[in-house]
Parts: C-alpha cells; structure tokens; sequence
C-alpha cells in the first residue's frame, strides 16, 4: 500500500506541457516540452549536448550509451566522450522549472481578459520609460529604478503593473548579480543581502526594518506630500510625486513588490558564470574489463572507495554506473555533490538495479563473518586455525549434520530397489543434491576446511546414487 | 527509470482524450492499478484494409530498464492474422521493437501506433506468417484480404 501511496503522489508530480494550452499563451507548452529530456520525459537535469545537436539528461544518455553507441534521437553515432555540458540550458531549465508553477497560475485563462490587455498595454508604455530613466540614471542602480515605477503605477492597471514589475524584477536582480560577479569574481559577503534600499527614499537600511518599519514611515510621508527625509539620493529626486489617489493603494503594491528581490538567494544567471571558476575535476575513464585481472578491478574500485564485494559482473557494473555518476557530476553538472554524496547514490542504485543471486551469498559469507568475533576468525583460512575449539563449539551443528547426510544416504538406497529407471535415479541424485544445498546453507556458519570431509560423503553418498 | 513509466501513464491518458490524431487507440492503460509494467491497448483496424471494423489487443510487458530497453508487445494470441505477426502467439516482428532499433525517445503511445501502421502496410520481407507473405509478395491483394477477413471472421486455421 505505501508503493501505491508513492505512486500515487509521482503521478500527481507529473507536469505536462499541455498545462499550457488553456492559458492565454498556449505557446508556452511548446517551450515547456522543449525543455524535457527525450529519455526521460522530465526537465532536462543537467543537460549535454551530443554533436548532433541534440540534449538528454546528462544521467539518461550516459545510461544508454553503455549500452548502445548512438543518438537516440537520430541515431547518429556518439559515444560518451563526445558529450558536452551545457551549463546555459541547464540554468535556463532550473529557472524555467521553478518558475512554471507561478507562470501557469498568472496565465490562466480563468482569470478576466481585462489583464492580458492591460499587460500588453503598460508594456509598450512602460519599456521605454524604463530604458530613458536607466541612461538619465547615473547610479545605475536598478532595483531603486523599478520601485520607482510602482509609485507611478496607474492604480487603475496596477494588477497588470505588479506583475510586470516583478518580472522585470527577477531579470534585473539576477543581471546585476551576475555582473557584480563577472567582475568581482566573488561572492557578494552575505550581509549585504540583508541590506536593502528603500525604494523612496534610497537609503539602504536593514530589510527587516525596511520592511516593517521604514517603508510605511516613507510612505505616509509621500502620502502626505511632505519633504522626502534630508538625504535624498539622485533617483529619489527624480522620483515622480506621488500618485493623487490615497496612499492605501500605493502601500500594498510596493511592500509585495520589494519580497521576491530581497528572497532571492543565488540567482541562476549567477550560477551560470561563476560556473567558469568550477575546479577541475578528472574525468573517470571507461575501463578495458577484459584486460583486467580480478585483483586490478578490485584495486580500482577501493581506489575510488568503493565495495568490492560481490562477482566480477556485480563490480564491472559498479564501476560503470559509478563512472557515470562520476562524470556526470564533476564533468556535466554546474553544481556538483562530492563523493560520497555520489556513492550513496550508486548504493541506492545497487539495492534496486545490482543485485542477482551473487551478491545473497556473499552476504550471507559476510554475515557470518561479523557475527563471529575476528578474534576466533583470525587464522580462518590457514593451519593456525583453532580447528578442536572450533569442532567443540559448534559440536551440536556437526552431529546434526552428521545425521541429516546419514539419513540422506539411508533415504537414497532405500529408493534403489524400487526405483530402477535411469530417470528415477536422477531424481533421487537430485533430491540429495538439493539435500545437501540446504545444509550446507544452514551450515554457514562451518568453515570450508572442516566442511570439507563432510562435503567428500555427500558427494561419495550422491555419486554412489548415480552410479547404482 | 519506473518514475518515466509513471509520466506516461499520466500523459498517455491526456493524450487520448484530446488528441485526435490517436483516435484509432481506443484505450493503452495498465492491466491493473497495482502493476504499472503489464499494460494493455485495444486498437480499431485501420480504414481501408480487411482489419476496419474489427479490434485488436495489444499486451505489454514493460521491462525494469525501461526506456533503455523496449517494452515487450504482443497481439492477443489467435487473434491477428497478419504477415507479420505469429498467428498462433500473437508475437509481433517489427523492428523498432527490437533491442537493436529501438530508442528510448519512443513511448509506448509510440509503440502503439506503430504497430498500427503495421496492421496498415504489411512488410512481407521480414514475415512471420509465410502464407499471407506470399499472397501479398504475389500481389495478390484480395486473396490476401479475403484470407484474413476469413480469419477474422472466426474462420478455424487448421491444425498448424
């Protein structure tokens, strides 16, 4: 029932770009699936560029290509080595994903027409004034700019202006960050996001007491029509008087206006430049299995800190799912985990994808080997080995075994007499073989070397069974 | 990869109800709530060939690696007599269904109408129904069209 329950909520998570279709700019669904990855029908995460020109998941194409050499889309030859990271589209897909919820809640066509023409409206109007106050401005300072605007607002349009603005808003504050961080090449020093500049009176003051106190102190000022407060800055002078209408409508506008740009932490137009700085981490190179002895491979995976247990196949496929993580992460990605973020993905990987008969037995050899205190195992597998203390403590597994495999031979003549078809023989051969699987599972807990005599009757007993 | 399956599942639903240009897929959906890699379809004949009128089902068994490998399809046994599918099996030979062809850009809509257009333009190069094969490689259309409106229509095949 939880799998069904977790089913259930993918399916709700699914998005599709049909969402589109019944808003008022349907040709959004058209960049809505742009954005998927053909494989796996989700937003591209971390996207690559294949030299044909196309882009998959960086985790999807790699997949595949261990097993086929070719595009997916045109069947172009590729291999892994011809990939390449786009950190743009990875950026523009984040960005747009996050944003694809707000967007299709503010196009739905259920809400009036009124909107989408008043939007088209103060956009013409609105641009360019926008452009004119950035050449007069010589601060060049954008977020003051913006909320300037707000005080203008026509409150008749001031739906359509909110919106407007808070567009434009993101643009600019992502703009201005990455540029700061083209030049500086550092990370603005956290505290000066909590700063924020009141949009009218342009002194910068702490966002919280921007936000509760200041702008409301400002705002009743302008309302009142008195002086801005004594140091006001260039844009503040060019502030427009304020709007005729009462205050009430301005005060709303501008307090929700001013949230999302003081909320927005690292932009991804930020991420995208700094991704020029990202240290260079070697790529994980396929290996040559074929020419690898068992020993090379195992050396090779606890270099990489990975398992080694399990059979060759079990660690040829680690290694290779490990090498994708790998490159996809520090070669693709624009922000990468570290290693041990990557080898808790490939052991989530393994429980689901890796595992096989194999690997049960194994377990059940390491099992053992942790319930015993290495103290008794020391010398497990060499004549130093303790075998009296050993026969002693396991004394009662030993009888019963004994008795199981005098049973068993007892059970397999008893059978001979009556049974004197090959086929019947056969079977007997096998119902004693599969006998002696199952002791020798409950057994585990037996070192080979003394299971070794016991192992010499059964295959005498069984052999004697075939043989008659 | 099962959340890709999920997607579909969401989607293929959407698309049969609103796109017309899948209307001759009556229905693709899981077998049952519980499992999501057994699926079923039912398709209509396609117009103009001996197959209108009459519907087919397609079983589909989908892999764990699915998209990196293609779903396992089928007609419903003794069902289909088709050049190009095993009467008696209902196994389908169609190349994008194989290892080697398939792509993981395909989805199981995909699948479907593929093997619709199958049921529209026989390949009789590759068939698995040697006799239906040779009528159309023979050019012989009606032969070929009655013999499978004969099967169609319950006509017993013999002891094959």
């Amino acid at each position: 029932m939880p799998r069904k329950a977790k089913l259930e909520e993918q399916i709700s998570s699914v998005t599709d770009p049909r969402d589109f279709l019944r808003t008022q700019i349907p040709e959004l669904s058209d960049v809505d699936t742009l954005l998927r990855c053909h494989i796996c029908k989700g937003f591209l995460k971390t996207p690559v560029l294949t030299p044909c020109g196309h882009t998959f998941c960086s985790l999807c194409i790699r997949e595949y290509l261990n097993r086929e050499l070719k595009c997916p889309l045109c069947l172009a030859e590729l291999r892994e080595s011809m990939l390449k990271s786009e950190f743009m589209v990875s950026e523009l897909v984040t960005s747009y994903a996050s944003l694809r919820a707000k967007l299709l809640e503010f196009l739905d066509s259920s809400k009036n027409s009124r909107t989408v023409a008043l939007t088209s409206d103060t956009s013409v109007i609105e641009i360019p004034e926008h452009h004119t106050k950035i050449s007069n401005d010589d601060t060049n300072d954008d977020d003051d700019i913006q909320i300037i605007e707000t005080r203008e607002s026509r409150p008749s349009k001031r739906t359509s202006d909110l919106v407007l603005m808070s567009h434009k808003k993101s643009r600019k504050d992502s703009s201005k960050s990455g540029i700061t961080s083209l030049f500086s090449k550092t990370k603005s020093p956290p505290s000066q996001q909590d700063l924020a500049n009141c949009p009218i009176c342009g002194k910068s003051y702490h966002v919280e007491h921007l936000q509760r106190i200041h702008l409301d102190e400002c705002l009743t000022l302008g309302a009142l029509d008195q002086p801005e407060p004594a140091n006001s800055s260039s844009i503040a002078e060019k502030a427009p008087p304020t709007p005729e209408k009462s205050s009430a409508v301005v005060e709303p506008i501008a307090k929700r206006s001013i949230k999302p740009s003081v909320n927005v932490e690292t932009t991804h137009y930020n991420r995208y430049i700094e991704s020029a700085q990202k240290k260079n981490v070697t790529r994980l190179a396929k290996l040559n299995f074929s020419s690898m002895s068992l020993q090379q491979l195992k050396n090779k995976l606890s270099s990489l800190k990975l398992p080694t247990i399990g059979t060759r196949q079990q660690m040829m496929n680690r290694y290779n799912h490990y090498e994708m993580l790998w490159n996809s992460n520090f070669i693709d990605s624009i922000n990468s985990v570290d290693e041990r973020e990557l080898r808790r993905r490939l052991a989530s990987w393994e429980a689901s994808h890796n595992g096989s008969e194999p690997i049960q037995r194994t377990s059940a050899i390491s099992k053992f080997l942790n319930k015993n205190p290495t103290s008794v195992m020391e010398g497990f597998k060499t004549d130093r080995f303790d075998r009296k203390g050993w026969m002693r403590s396991h004394q009662k597994v030993f009888r019963r075994l004994m008795k199981e495999a005098k049973e068993g031979l007892k059970r397999s003549r008893k059978s001979r007499p009556e049974n004197v078809s090959a086929d019947e023989a056969k079977e007997t051969y096998d119902s004693s073989l599969q006998h002696n699987e199952s002791i020798s599972s409950e057994t585990n807990a037996v070192p080979s070397n003394q299971l070794l005599t016991k192992a010499d009757t059964f295959a005498t007993s069984s052999q004697s069974s075939t043989a008659l | 990869m099962s959340s890709r399956l999920v997607k579909e599942y969401k989607l293929i639903f959407k698309t049969l109800s609103q796109d017309p240009t899948y209307s001759h897929i009556l229905s693709l959906s899981p077998s049952s709530d519980e499992n999501l890699r057994q699926w079923e379809s039912v398709i209509s004949g396609p117009p103009e060939t001996a197959y209108y009128g009459h519907n087919f089902i397609l079983l589909f068994e989908v892999p764990s690696n699915y998209p990196l490998e293609p779903p396992k399809v089928q007609f419903q046994a003794n069902a289909v007599p088709h050049c190009n599918v095993d009467y008696d099996s209902g196994r389908i030979c169609l190349n994008i269904l194989e290892d080697a062809h398939w792509t993981p850009a395909w989805d199981l809509l995909h699948c479907v109408h593929a093997i619709w257009l199958l049921l529209a333009n026989p390949e009789p190069d590759s068939p698995l129904d040697v006799d239906l094969a040779c009528l159309i490689r023979a050019k012989d259309f009606s032969a070929h069209n009655t013999l499978v409106a004969y099967y169609l229509n319950g006509g017993s095949r013999g002891s094959k």
